[in-house]
C-alpha cells in the first residue's frame, strides 16, 4: 500500500527541490524548468489527495494546473528569446536595471 | 505497483536533484524528461490514468519540445551559457534556511495525520468528463481563455521588436 | 404569445446592422434596412393587435428569462400586454414608421445618414421595451434607453458646440427625473419586495395601510419622473433646448412619443395614485400650471420649432389634469390623438424650414400659403386639431373628453383653466399660422424635390389628425361606458361652451394678425409695458433657466473647481511624504538591488508565514 503521508511528502520535497532551482541559477532556462518542476508537484499533491477522497475533480485540477504551465512555459520562453536577442546571454542578472 | 511508486518516486527525485545542478542544459534537459516521465509513472500507480497520460502527452510531447527547440535557436556557443560569477556562499546559506524552513513547516503539519494508506481506487475518463462539461464548464471555458491569452501574448514578445 | 419579443428584436436588429456598418453602406441601403426592420415590427404589433382583440382576453404574459434573483426578491424580463400598452405599441411603431418613411425624405444627403437611422432605430426598439415591460425594473431599462437615444440623437449635429450643449443640457435635466424613478422603484421594492405591476396593484392597499408614508414618497417620486420626462413644470426646460436636432427627431421623440412616457407610468401605476389622493391632486395642479404657463410662453415665441415644443407642454398639461381627474383613457385617447397632429406638425414645420433655406423665425416668413400650398394644407389641418377646431378635427374629441372628466371629477376650478388653455391654444395656433403663410411674402421659397416618402407619411398623418383618426385609434377597454355613465345634464352646455371659446380664440387672432387695420393697435401692445414684459419675460422661458442657474449650476460650478484643487489630497499627501522621507528612503535603498532571485526568496518567505498561521490556526 502507498502511504498518504509519504505520497504527499514526495511532492512536497519535489516543490522545495523547484524552489531550490529557481533561487540558485541564474540562467533564465533552468529557473523555467526548476518552475515546471514546482507546477509539476503541485498538481501531484492534487491527484495524491484526489485518489485519497476518491474525487475526479482532483483531475480537472490538474488539467487546470497543465494548461496554465503550458501557457507559463510558452510565454516565458518568449521572454527568454528576446533577453538572448537583447543581451547574447541568458544570465537573469543582465536585465537587473532596478539598482538605485 | 507501490514498488513501482517508490521507484518513480526515488527517480523523480534524484532527477530534479541533478537538473538543478547541471551546468549542460541539454542535459538538463533530459533530466527534467526522466522527472516527466518518472511523476507520470507516480500518476498512472495512484490510478489516475487521464492524468498520468496527460502528463506523458502534454509535458514530454508538447513543453518539453518547446524547451528543446529555445536551446536549439539558443545553442550557439557555450561561452554564453555559463553562469560566470558562480553561486556565493551568502546566496547557497539563505537558499538553504528557506528550504529547511519550508520542509520543516510541511512536514510538521503532514506529521499530524495519521498514517492512512491510499486506497486503490481508479478514476476513470467517464467521470473526469462528465464533470469536466457539467459542472466545470466555465473552468474550461476559461482555461481555453488562458490558452488563446498565452498564445497572444507569446506571439506578441516572441515577434522581433525592430 | 411569443411574437410580442418581435416588436422589440426587429428594431434593435436594424440598430446592430446600421450601427456596425458604420456608413459604408450607401444611404438608400441604409434607408432601406431601417424600413424593413421598423415595417416588419408595424405589421407584427397590427397582427398582436387584431389577435388581441379576436379573442378579447385582458392581459397576455410572456417571460423571456430570469434578470435578477436573489432570495424572494426576482425581477424577470417579463413582457406583457394589455388595452393600454397596445394602444402605445401601436403609437410607437405606426408613428415611428411614417416619420422614418419621412427621415428617408427629410435626411436625404446629410452626413450621418446611417447613424441617423441607427439612433432612431434603437429608441424605437427601446420604447417598446418601455411599453411593454412587465416590472418598474425592466421599464426603467427601456426608460434610460429611451433617455440616451433622445441624447444622441438632439447632439446629432455634434459639430456645432451649442447643439452639444443643448444635447447636454437635457441628459442632465432628464437624468433629475431618472434618478427620482429609481429611488421609487427602491422604496417600493423595500415595501413590496415585487416590481411586477400586478403585484403592485394587488399589494398597494396593504401597503398604504401598513406604510402610508413611503408609499406616499414613492408616489411622489415616481410623479417627478414623469414630470421630468414628460416635461411639466418645473423640469420643462430641456423640452424647447431639444429642438436643434433635426425635425423628425422632434417630431418623433419630443412630439409623439418619448414625453409621452410619464404619462404611460403614471397610468401604468394608477392605483399608488389613487390611494394617494393629495398627490393625485397635484398632479392635476402641475397640469393646468404648464397648460397656462406653455400657452402664455408659446404667444411671444418666434422660432418655428420652440413654439411647438411650448406647445407641446401645454398639451402634455392637458394630459397630465385629465390623469389628475381620474380620467386615465382621456388622457391616453388625448395622448394619442396628440402624437398624429403634433408629428404632423413638426414634419411639416421641417419642410417649411428646408423650403425657407433654414430659416426658423416665423416672424421673417409670411405669405407661403401660394408657393408651398401642399404644406400648407398640411399645417393647416395639424394647426387646427391642435386648436381643436370643433366636430372635423380630432384634437376636439380628445379635448372635449377631458373637459367632461373635470365636469364629472366636479373639479370646476380646473375646468375654468383647461378652458382658458383652450382658448390661449386656439390663439397662439392661429398667430402661428398666420404669420407663416399669410400677409406679404418675405422670404424667397427653395423648391424642394419630392416624392413618395414625402407625400405619403404627410398624407396619412393629415388623415389621422382629422375625425377619422378617432374612429381608427384601438378602442380601449371599458373607455365608452366610463365616459357614456359619467354624462351630466350640464354636457350639452359645455361642449357649446368649448366651441364658442375655441371659436372665440380664432376670432381674436383673425383680429389681431390677419387683418391689417389692427397694425397700430398690434404695436401698441407690443410697445406697452405690460406687452413688453411679457415678450421678454416669454422669450426668456419665464425667468426658469436663469433660477436653475443661479440656484443649481452656478454653486456647482463654484464647488467643481474649488474641488478642482483637491485641498483634502494635499493634507493627505504630506503624512506620507514625510514618512517616505524619514523611513522609506533607506528601505527602498536596501531593496532596490533588481535581483530577482533576492525577490522570489522574500515571495516565497511570505507564502511560509501565510500558510503557517492558516494551518495553525
Amino acid at each position: 500500500m502507498i502511504s498518504f503521508k509519504i505520497a504527499l511528502t514526495i511532492s512536497v520535497i519535489l516543490f522545495v527541490l523547484g524552489i531550490t532551482g529557481v533561487i540558485l541559477r541564474r540562467n533564465l532556462l533552468f529557473m523555467l524548468m526548476s518552475v515546471e518542476i514546482m507546477l509539476n508537484a503541485s498538481a501531484l499533491a492534487f491527484i495524491v489527495t484526489g485518489t485519497f477522497w476518491n474525487q475526479a475533480e482532483s483531475q480537472i485540477m490538474y488539467i487546470l494546473i497543465l494548461s496554465v504551465a503550458a501557457t507559463e512555459s510558452s510565454i516565458g520562453l518568449a521572454l527568454l528569446l528576446q533577453l538572448y536577442h537583447h543581451y547574447k546571454n541568458m544570465n537573469i542578472d543582465s536585465v537587473s536595471e532596478l539598482h538605485g | 505497483m507501490v514498488l513501482f511508486f517508490y521507484i518513480c518516486a526515488i527517480v523523480s527525485i534524484l532527477m530534479t536533484i541533478l537538473l538543478i545542478t547541471n551546468k549542460n542544459p541539454m542535459h538538463a534537459l533530459l533530466c527534467m524528461l526522466i522527472t516527466i516521465l518518472a511523476i507520470a509513472g507516480m500518476l498512472f500507480s495512484l490510478g489516475a490514468y487521464l492524468a498520468g497520460s496527460l502528463e506523458i502527452i502534454a509535458y514530454a510531447g508538447a513543453i518539453m519540445v518547446i524547451f528543446i527547440f529555445v536551446v536549439m535557436i539558443v545553442n550557439s556557443d557555450k561561452e554564453c551559457n555559463i553562469e560566470r560569477p558562480q553561486i556565493t556562499k551568502k546566496l547557497l546559506f539563505l537558499e538553504i534556511i528557506v528550504s529547511a524552513t519550508w520542509l520543516w513547516i510541511i512536514f510538521f503539519f503532514i506529521q499530524q495525520i495519521p498514517n492512512y494508506p491510499l486506497p486503490p481506487y481508479i478514476i476513470n475518463v467517464q467521470a473526469v468528463g462528465k464533470l469536466l462539461f457539467s459542472t466545470y464548464v466555465v473552468l474550461i471555458e476559461s482555461i481555453s481563455l488562458l490558452l488563446l491569452a498565452g498564445l497572444i501574448v507569446a506571439f506578441k514578445i516572441g515577434c522581433k521588436v525592430r | 404569445m411569443t411574437v410580442l419579443i418581435l416588436p422589440i428584436f426587429f428594431p434593435f436588429l436594424g440598430f446592430l446592422l446600421l450601427a456596425f456598418s458604420g456608413g459604408r453602406w450607401n444611404n438608400k441601403f441604409c434607408a432601406l434596412i431601417s424600413t424593413i426592420s421598423i415595417g416588419s415590427a408595424f405589421l407584427v404589433t397590427m397582427w398582436i393587435g387584431i389577435n388581441f382583440f379576436q379573442y378579447q382576453p385582458v392581459e397576455y404574459h410572456f417571460t423571456l428569462w430570469n434578470w435578477i434573483s436573489i432570495k424572494d426578491f426576482i425581477v424577470k424580463f417579463n413582457l406583457s400586454l394589455d388595452a393600454l400598452s397596445l394602444t402605445m405599441l401601436t403609437i410607437v411603431i405606426g408613428i415611428g414608421f411614417i416619420i422614418n418613411l419621412f427621415s428617408c425624405w427629410y435626411m436625404r444627403g446629410q452626413e450621418g445618414f446611417s447613424r441617423f437611422f441607427s439612433y432612431t432605430n434603437l429608441f424605437i426598439s427601446s420604447m417598446n421595451i418601455l411599453v411593454l415591460a412587465d416590472n418598474l425594473l425592466f421599464m426603467y431599462l427601456g426608460w434610460e434607453l429611451v433617455g440616451l437615444c433622445s441624447y444622441l440623437l438632439i447632439g446629432f449635429y455634434y459639430t456645432n458646440r451649442s447643439n452639444g450643449a443643448a444635447a447636454l443640457k437635457v441628459f442632465i435635466i432628464t437624468r433629475i427625473g431618472d434618478i427620482c424613478l429609481v429611488l421609487a422603484i427602491f422604496i417600493l421594492g423595500f415595501l413590496g419586495s415585487s416590481l411586477n405591476f400586478q403585484d403592485i396593484a394587488l399589494n398597494a392597499p396593504k401597503m398604504a395601510v401598513d406604510n402610508k408614508i413611503l408609499l406616499e414618497w414613492a408616489t411622489f417620486l415616481l410623479l417627478c419622473s414623469a414630470i421630468g420626462k414628460s416635461a411639466q413644470l418645473p423640469l420643462h426646460t430641456w423640452l424647447s433646448e431639444a429642438m436643434v436636432g433635426p425635425a423628425p427627431v422632434s417630431a418623433l421623440i419630443h412630439a409623439a412619443t418619448m414625453v409621452t412616457a410619464g404619462i404611460y407610468l403614471i397610468v401604468r401605476t394608477k392605483i399608488l395614485f389613487v390611494l394617494n389622493s393629495d398627490i393625485l391632486n397635484l398632479v392635476g395642479i402641475i397640469g393646468a400650471v404648464t397648460l397656462l404657463f406653455a400657452g402664455c410662453t408659446a404667444l411671444v415665441q418666434s422660432d418655428l420649432k420652440r413654439l411647438l415644443a411650448y406647445s407641446t407642454m401645454s398639451q402634455l398639461g392637458y394630459m397630465f389634469l385629465a390623469l389628475g381627474a381620474q380620467a386615465w383613457e382621456a388622457a391616453i385617447f388625448h395622448l394619442v390623438t396628440h402624437a398624429f397632429f403634433k408629428a404632423l406638425l413638426f414634419l411639416t414645420a421641417g419642410a417649411i424650414i428646408l423650403a425657407c433655406n433654414n430659416e426658423q423665425n416665423i416672424l421673417k416668413m409670411g405669405g407661403l400659403r401660394t408657393s408651398i400650398p401642399f404644406l400648407y394644407i398640411c399645417f393647416l389641418v395639424g394647426g387646427l386639431s391642435l386648436a381643436s377646431l370643433p366636430l372635423c378635427t380630432s384634437g376636439f374629441f380628445s379635448k372635449e373628453k377631458i373637459f367632461l372628466s373635470l365636469l364629472y371629477h366636479g373639479n370646476i376650478k380646473l375646468l375654468i383653466i383647461a378652458l382658458l388653455g383652450s382658448l390661449i391654444t386656439s390663439i397662439y395656433t392661429c398667430r402661428m399660422i398666420f404669420l407663416i403663410f399669410y400677409g406679404p411674402q418675405k422670404i424667397k421659397v427653395r423648391i424642394l424635390d419630392r416624392d413618395l416618402t414625402f407625400y405619403l407619411p404627410l398624407l396619412v398623418l393629415v388623415i389621422l389628425s382629422t375625425f377619422i383618426g378617432t374612429m381608427a385609434i384601438p378602442p380601449f377597454m371599458n373607455f365608452n361606458q366610463e365616459i357614456s355613465s359619467g354624462k351630466t345634464f350640464l354636457s350639452l352646455e359645455l361642449e357649446l361652451l368649448t366651441i364658442s371659446i375655441v371659436l372665440l380664440g380664432i376670432g381674436i387672432s383673425i383680429f389681431l394678425w390677419l387683418s391689417r387695420r389692427n397694425f397700430v393697435l398690434r404695436t401698441y401692445m407690443s410697445q406697452s409695458s405690460l406687452g413688453r414684459f411679457f415678450i421678454t419675460a416669454g422669450l426668456n422661458g419665464w425667468g426658469f433657466d436663469w433660477f436653475f442657474n443661479h440656484i443649481v449650476v452656478l454653486p456647482y460650478r463654484k464647488i467643481a473647481i474649488l474641488v478642482l484643487r483637491d485641498p483634502l489630497q494635499n493634507i493627505i499627501n504630506k503624512i506620507p511624504h514625510m514618512l517616505f522621507n524619514m523611513v522609506g528612503r533607506e528601505m527602498i535603498k536596501i531593496e532596490n538591488h533588481g535581483l530577482l532571485r533576492i525577490y522570489i526568496t522574500q515571495i516565497i518567505l511570505g507564502l511560509m508565514l501565510i500558510i503557517t498561521v492558516l494551518l495553525l490556526m
